[in-house]
């Protein structure tokens, strides 16, 4: 059984691969995370350039993936519009490897500080009240924004259909206009 | 789980083709690592409404075809495929990149797009995870 992943096995391959990947990512999932937060929050790019004290136009190139020259400073800002923290880093290709292939929309989606303070003094009093230790508040106020995004995620995927074989696809080829299968 | 799935067909004759797999081992290296991140970031948009001008859904002589918008540098290159909106699933079929004048490399790409998406209509073939 190969253990390695689809795209570790093209890191192996290539640098040149490698290296792009490690600029790609930065700057198409970047852009892709902003906008995922601010929509999460409800905001317009106008109400997170206020928040960032940038304008509009910084957040509507922030956001566009083809965009490609978003600065270090113009994301920390953004950061800070959203109140949480961007750590940028020199990581081995193994970590990115583990980070991409667990990239979903749930590990994009950051809670505030305010939204993770609120949730950790409300475990602290009820740790204070049962004698749990700060470890397990942590662990629990994790844990209640993990269900958070994954209840998100198991409502948007309520009506969707789990497609696994060519057979299956049926349905889905008469929703699009096109035939169902027969063989 | 993502939001969206990716799938590649295969074509029914001997010896069997992937299309999609094909173009893609034609790409640079660079080009392939924007890909791979794009189709990513694509199956983690929830609704794709927010995903344009990532993609375009093409009309007249290739209506039923969709186009991903892949732009690297100043190339231009389009994966192609069906959408299919009610299972969040994009079937890929082939893919090229647009040169001036209506052109593409490969050339007929859309062309040789749609015939496939015909044998997929008449249950040819067949259809696999995309892995990425």
């Amino acid at each position: 059984m190969n253990t390695l992943s689809e795209v570790w096995q093209k890191f192996a391959q290539n640098k040149a691969y490698r290296s792009a990947f490690a600029r790609a990512q930065f700057k198409r999932l970047v852009p892709l995370q902003i906008q995922t937060l601010r929509k999460k929050r409800g905001w317009s790019q106008h109400e997170l350039a206020e928040q960032a004290a940038v304008t509009q136009g910084v957040v509507s190139r922030a956001e566009d993936q083809d965009y490609g020259n978003l600065t270090v400073n113009t994301i920390l800002k953004i950061a800070e519009g959203f109140d949480v923290a961007f750590v940028g880093r020199f990581v081995p290709f193994s970590e990115l490897d583990r980070w991409y292939v667990n990239l979903s929309s749930r590990t994009m989606n950051v809670p505030s500080f305010d939204e993770e303070n609120d949730a950790l003094y409300e475990f602290e009093n009820t740790a204070r009240s049962t004698a749990k230790g700060r470890d397990e508040s942590l662990i629990a106020v994790d844990a209640r924004f993990k269900n958070e995004r994954e209840t998100g995620m198991e409502a948007a995927l309520a009506n969707s259909a789990i497609v696994l074989s060519p057979t299956e696809y049926g349905g889905g080829l008469a929703h699009a206009g096109i035939g169902g299968h027969t063989s | 789980m993502a939001y969206w799935r990716f799938v590649e067909y295969v074509t029914e004759e001997e010896p069997r083709r992937c299309p999609i797999i094909e173009w893609y081992g034609t790409l640079d290296p660079e080009v392939q690592a924007e890909f791979d991140i794009q189709v990513k970031a694509l199956s983690e948009i929830d609704n794709w409404d927010d995903a344009r001008p990532k993609y375009k859904e093409l009309d007249r002589q290739h209506a039923g075809l969709c186009e991903l918008r892949l732009k690297v540098g100043k190339r231009h290159f389009r994966p192609i495929g069906v959408l299919l909106r009610e299972e969040r699933t994009f079937v890929f079929l082939g893919g090229c990149e647009k040169k001036g004048r209506g052109t593409t490399d490969p050339e007929q790409a859309f062309e040789i797009a749609m015939n496939l998406k015909r044998q997929l209509e008449a249950g040819k073939g067949a259809l696999r995870e995309y892995a990425f």
